[in-house]
């Protein structure tokens, strides 16, 4: 698929490790934020703010991997295959990560802990389907040789 | 910062946003999809006429292995999107089976681990129905 896209290939390849790692980063530092453990309580403001900011710039930096992805798959959405597979999970990611980012950017530290915890929860799985979209994504990517 | 005291009206704000964006991005791929593909539609279809062929056991199968292993490539009706179309082809099946095999370098991946003989054959037959 990648024959004449070469400049898609790269760029999708290029930018696509930007949201992965920053959304896995502020996964771990908001799951650091709730251990119980008197170290991780004393930072956990800090660790809150990090982790808010790097899920707002993972959000704004998968932007352009969406883009060059689709230019790559001639805007294909769905597809077959493996294709589908990446897909399947790339979507969900990609409306969670801006949907988390802006309501945790938007509420600050004004939110309860109820809301807190199922943001957490929404998180996990957010980096569950990025790591699943990345895992098909690379299986395309070698059965393109 | 922008502090909203409610954490509804964010919900409300982070779930509007996402979705906009979200629908945005397939409505925006989907009119881009049509166009690419009406493009690669007219050119197959004044390359070749119609024609159809009841299609046997075998090449079902084989269709449903293109799905998964060729059509990111060939297409989803293997008309073609990067790699060629693979309707009327003029190889013979041995031939057919030696690329699925070996691959085509720089091109077109191996796929000797991936399928065995079997599924080589059912692939053939399914391109053999593509008229
Ligand atoms: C990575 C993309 C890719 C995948 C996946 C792929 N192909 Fe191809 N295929 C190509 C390209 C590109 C060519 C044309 C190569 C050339 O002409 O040098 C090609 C050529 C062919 C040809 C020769 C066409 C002709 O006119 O001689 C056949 C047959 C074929 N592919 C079948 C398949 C089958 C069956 C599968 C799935 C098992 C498959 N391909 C998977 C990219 C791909």
């Amino acid at each position: 698929m990648f024959g004449g896209d070469e400049m898609w290939t790269r760029l999708h390849g290029a930018t696509t490790h930007f949201p992965i790692a920053l959304l896995l980063t502020a996964t771990a530092l908001e799951t650091l934020a709730l251990l119980p453990h008197r170290a991780a309580q004393r930072w956990q403001r800090e660790w809150r703010a990090v982790s808010r900011w790097l899920l707002g710039i993972g959000a704004v930096s998968a932007l352009p991997v969406v883009f060059s992805g689709l230019a790559l798959s001639r805007w294909n959405a769905g597809g077959q295959g493996l294709l589908w597979k990446h897909h399947l999970f790339v979507w969900p990611s990609f409306g969670l990560l801006i949907a988390l980012a802006i309501w945790r950017i938007a509420v600050g530290e004004s939110a309860s802990r109820r809301s807190v915890i199922i943001y957490f929860l929404m998180l996990l799985v957010a980096a569950g389907c990025v790591a699943a979209a990345g895992f098909w994504g690379g299986e395309l990517a070698a059965s393109h040789g | 910062m922008m502090n909203f005291r409610s954490e509804g009206k964010a919900l409300a704000l982070a779930a509007a946003i996402a979705g906009g964006v979200l629908l945005a991005t397939l409505g925006a791929a989907t009119v881009m999809r049509g166009r690419v593909q009406s493009q690669q539609h007219l050119a197959a279809r004044t390359a070749v006429g119609g024609g159809s062929q009841p299609m046997m056991v075998a090449a079902e199968k084989g269709r449903q292995l293109f799905l998964q292993s060729c059509a990111h490539c060939h297409g989803d009706d293997a008309r073609g999107d990067d790699g060629p179309d693979l309707h009327n082809l003029r190889i013979s099946d041995a031939h057919v089976a030696l690329l699925i095999k070996n691959g085509i370098k720089g091109d077109m991946p191996s796929f000797a681990k991936k399928h065995d003989d079997a599924d080589i054959a059912a692939l053939t037959s399914y391109l053999r129905t593509l008229h």
